[in-house]
């Protein structure tokens, strides 16, 4: 628990050296601090600090259950926290009824109004809010061709399909120019060519807003194509905040570099002198980590394989296993390798000549010691 | 800086855990006591005083209930209703199990339409249905008569009595019973029942192991249902029963009218509750010691039909339609009875029987112009119009505050929402009937609706929760998060989109208004509505013809409002299944199983 603690607590440093995306001169948008929500004893959202400015495009991301949907559910108003602050648009708004907020909510299901029709449906925060009639009929016609639904005025929602009833969710969104829109895996419901089509929509979407968008998803796919900034969650709490380069490249713990990109981990050792898996002929020599268990992560693509005759490149680490299998997929070849241990690596490279390496047979992994990441736990 | 949160959590954990039932139920517990909890009470607490004639003297006594036990008139009575309930729930619920069963796993074609048909049957009147199967089974009835001008039968065959009471109640209850069963065998997943075929398990063992164990509660519930109901009749052996068919729901009615000795009513009328419950408990507890026989066979029945010891059907016959068949059987049986009732209204003979020698829309001319009839039939809209509005006004507020809202008290709530129909509608009348004399009330139009609210209460409730449970939250919080106030989604989107269930919910409730007898006789006094007028009718000697007519009136009323109610409620139905996205196209996914 306590390492979490730190991790939330170092988040807020994290936005000065991230980059020039993230927490630069731009006003906040969003500004969450100390927020938690409790359902029964159940802790859904531990002390949250989060900031997010103007035209950021933002990704919360984390397994099911680990508190994103209670997030953005508490940005609308939705739900109410127990305990925190949340500014919108530099306003507290942590006891603002959900009709008051300059945000609004593109639901994982639609939430389509079912009595009305597709015109129906985008105007309905407009004629709410009392909007003259003509400004109604412009903004919407706007957001109609926006989102590629015009001729569709009329029809009845449920005679759209799911990618349709997906743009209207989002024109009735869009309509109302929200401060913040709230995507809440709003693409999880379509199949998966729809659904790539539309994360490069949405993108294109959001740089002609220039708005603020929060998005939550479970898909890291997703969160990595489409913002320029990924916060991971689990358990309730902010476990990373960067850019997608950062998180990929330099994961904070082992759960982080499981759930972005596909990983291959070595639990190690460390002494005074050295780093050392067990089981295993791997040392490196130990220079500013304190004693205790780590573990390695080396991502799969930097990984190679050789058969062990030659000699392996000087200052490449690398062990000896037998392959498994070997599958081609395409424009890769992905190798499985069982280590000594019983540990079974991942090796991942470019199908450019279809070198035979027969099942069974021993192999040499090896690997850079740049493209390693050495995490605690 | 907000206190540690896990520390706050401890401290407040109970703020939100309410014990108070919230205020928007507070209308229905109200007509809850006033019209069952209260009138129940005071009922009970007759039974322990002692009686005049048509007064109670107000001294404390258990006489009533030495008489109930050491009198063998009463006891007698009221375990020959108790077995009379077992015999009816053991003919009702094979008949409903397997038309449930057959409508699931056997047939795809036509399944709605046929399950609308049964249960449309159980809204055409009761005291109709009872009426049909009397005109039928009568020494001059229907039955008797086709037979004689057919030449089968040179004097008239004795229906009426036990066989009589057995088939009408059989008529009245399976359509009911069939609800439960069928809704428990719709969740029972047909891939379930391949698996157990596929692992190895017989026909009957996968019968008796996968899905009897799966509806097992919904045919307790079933059961339950059919035996409150048949033990607590007073209707059917009165016009259906002839001579030696007591039944103890008669002895009760007689003392509203005849003898009107309400303390030994009261006592009699917990006697039977308790020894009801007594009984139904101890079939449980039966059903229990079975499961493991029910094993022990299906284990036999595998082995046997492994070995190939099992009759060789010729491919002709195991072609035939069998589902359909008994289906049709069903509907036959549920339909024709109510169909003869039509057809003799317009039957210009004033005497029920077949064939019909000629047509005349006379008895249909002669109601509208009997006084008595009209003013019936007035009472019993105003009447029913009173109930749809008040029970909708207090139902709907408690619908919403049970689906959406936890409190402890809940269940109790919920105990006491279902109570009026779980209790035998002698019980009810006659406890509404006793407050008012308690009160020196004259029960009147007032009473009526009193009463009758308290009964269409669990329709609405049930009906309008199921519908909320169904319904997607998010639409709500969509219209909030676009600018609606809490009060402005409710009206603009959320009651909006269940517009139709709740129409429809205000037709079933006006049918069963008009329909509903069996308190309503009780309570009617001053301002009887139109079913209590018809029996009045139809216990004088040599029945109106004019009774066909009305009977027939009061049939198609609310089998009308249920066409409409299931044209309303699919929409919703329809339409919400799509926009929401979910899984509503279950019905396409076939069911049938091969059965070898």
């Amino acid at each position: 628990m306590s390492s979490y603690r730190l991790n939330v607590a170092a988040t807020a440093g994290e936005h000065e050296r991230a980059g020039p995306s993230i927490g630069d001169a731009r006003p906040a948008a969003l500004a969450l601090r100390g927020v938690s929500k409790y359902f029964d004893q159940v802790c859904a959202l531990d002390s949250v600090d989060l900031q997010i400015s103007q035209g950021e495009f933002v990704t919360l991301l984390g397994p099911s259950g680990c508190g994103k949907t209670t997030l953005l559910r508490i940005v609308a108003g939705l739900d109410r926290l127990d305990t925190g602050v949340v500014e919108i648009s530099g306003h507290t708004s942590t006891s603002t009824p959900p009709e008051q907020r300059p945000v609004n909510y593109v639901f994982q299901h639609y939430a389509l109004f079912p009595h009305l029709d597709v015109a129906d449906n985008i105007r309905f925060g407009l004629k709410v809010a009392r909007t003259p009639r003509e400004e109604i009929a412009e903004r919407v016609g706007t957001a109609l061709s926006m989102v590629q639904l015009e001729g569709l005025e009329a029809r009845r929602v449920d005679q759209l399909s799911g990618g349709q009833q997906q743009r209207v969710a989002l024109a009735r969104a869009i309509v109302n120019r929200p401060d913040i829109l709230l995507l809440d895996e709003p693409l999880g419901a379509l199949d998966l060519k729809l659904r790539k089509e539309m994360q490069l929509e949405l993108r294109a979407l959001h740089r002609q807003l220039g708005g603020t968008f929060i998005y939550v998803t479970h898909d890291q796919e997703e969160a990595l194509v489409m913002s320029n900034r990924v916060v991971i969650m689990r358990s309730g709490q902010i476990v990373q905040d960067g850019t997608p380069q950062d998180i990929y490249r330099n994961p904070r713990n082992r759960f982080v570099a499981e759930f972005i990109g596909e990983t291959n981990l070595l639990t190690a050792q460390v002494t005074e002198s050295a780093i050392s898996v067990r089981n295993l002929d791997l040392r490196i020599p130990n220079e500013s980590y304190a004693t205790g268990d780590v573990s390695l992560s080396v991502r799969p693509e930097h990984l190679r394989l050789d058969d062990g005759a030659g000699t392996t490149e000087a200052g490449r680490l690398s062990v000896g296993g037998e392959l498994l299998d070997s599958i081609f997929l395409g424009a890769l070849y992905r190798h499985l390798v069982r280590l000594g241990d019983g540990t079974v690596l991942t090796v991942q490279e470019l199908a450019t000549d279809d070198r035979d390496h027969a099942i069974g047979s021993r192999v040499v992994v090896s690997w850079s010691p740049s493209d390693m990441a050495i995490l605690p736990g | 800086m907000p206190p540690n949160p896990r520390v706050w959590s401890l401290l407040s954990r109970s703020p939100r855990r309410s014990y108070l039932p919230p205020l928007a139920t507070y209308p229905s517990i109200g007509w809850l006591l006033a019209g069952l909890l209260i009138p129940v009470s005071v009922f009970f607490l007759f039974s322990f005083w002692e009686t005049g004639v048509f007064t109670l003297i107000r001294t404390w006594s258990l006489d009533q209930y030495r008489e109930v036990v050491t009198d063998d008139l009463y006891y007698g009575l009221i375990l020959r209703t108790l077995l009379l309930g077992l015999t009816v729930s053991a003919v009702v619920l094979p008949v409903a199990y397997l038309g449930a069963y057959v409508l699931r796993f056997i047939i795809s074609r036509g399944r709605r339409m046929i399950l609308f048909l049964i249960v449309a049957s159980a809204l055409a009147s009761y005291l109709v249905r009872i009426y049909a199967w009397k005109a039928i089974l009568t020494p001059a009835g229907i039955l008797n008569s086709a037979l004689d001008s057919l030449g089968l039968i040179s004097e008239p065959l004795t229906l009426l009595g036990r066989p009589g009471v057995i088939i009408a109640l059989t008529h009245i209850l399976v359509p009911i019973a069939m609800l439960p069963i069928a809704g428990a065998m719709e969740s029972v997943n047909p891939d379930l029942i391949r698996a157990s075929r596929d692992l190895g398990a017989g026909p009957v063992e996968t019968f008796l192991r996968v899905t009897l164990p799966l509806t097992a509660r919904g045919v307790l519930t079933a059961f339950v249902l059919t035996f409150v109901l048949a033990v607590g009749d007073y209707v059917t052996p009165q016009l259906v029963g002839g001579k030696g068919s007591l039944m103890i729901g008669r002895v009760i009615f007689d003392q509203f009218g005849i003898t009107g000795n309400y303390a030994l009513a009261s006592a009699l009328s917990f006697s039977l509750i308790v020894a009801a419950a007594a009984f139904i408990v101890g079939v449980l507890l039966c059903v229990r010691l079975l499961t493991a026989g029910a094993r022990r066979l299906g284990e036999i029945a595998t082995a046997a039909y492994a070995r190939r010891v099992r009759p060789a059907w010729p491919a002709w016959i195991r072609r035939l339609p069998w589902g359909h068949g008994y289906l049709l059987l069903l509907l036959l049986f549920l339909w024709v009875p109510l169909i003869l009732v039509l057809i003799l209204s317009f039957n210009q003979l004033p005497i029920a029987s077949l064939p019909i020698t000629g047509w005349t829309l006379d008895w249909y001319r002669e109601i509208f112009t009997d006084q008595t009839i009209r003013g019936g039939f007035g009472t019993s809209l105003t009447v029913a119009g009173l109930v749809v509005a008040i029970g909708l006004a207090i139902g709907l507020p408690t619908a919403f505050a049970v689906t959406r809202r936890t409190f402890v008290t809940k269940p109790a709530l919920m105990g006491a929402v279902v109570l009026p129909i779980a209790l035998p509608g002698v019980v009810v009348g006659f406890s509404i009937l006793a407050m008012f004399r308690f009160l020196e009330w004259i029960p009147s139009m007032r009473s009526i609706v009193l009463g009758q609210v308290t009964l269409v209460l669990p329709f609405v409730v049930l009906i309008v929760m199921a519908a909320l449970q169904n319904f997607d939250r998010n639409v709500e919080e969509a219209a909030r998060d676009l600018g609606c106030t809490y009060w402005g989604a409710l009206r603009r989107v959320t009651l909006r989109i269940l517009l139709p269930i709740i129409a429809g919910t205000g037709l079933i409730v006006f049918a069963i208004s008009m329909d509903e007898f069996v308190v309503t006789n009780f309570i009617a006094g001053t301002d009887p509505t139109l079913p209590p007028v018809i029996w009045s009718i139809m216990n004088r000697r040599g029945i109106p013809p004019t009774v066909n007519a009305v009977a027939s009136i009061l049939m198609v009323v609310p089998l009308i409002a249920a066409v409409v109610y299931m044209a309303l409620t699919r929409r919703t139905q329809r339409r919400t299944d799509t926009v929401t996205g979910g899984a509503g196209g279950e019905e396409d996914v076939d069911a049938r199983l091969p059965f070898t």
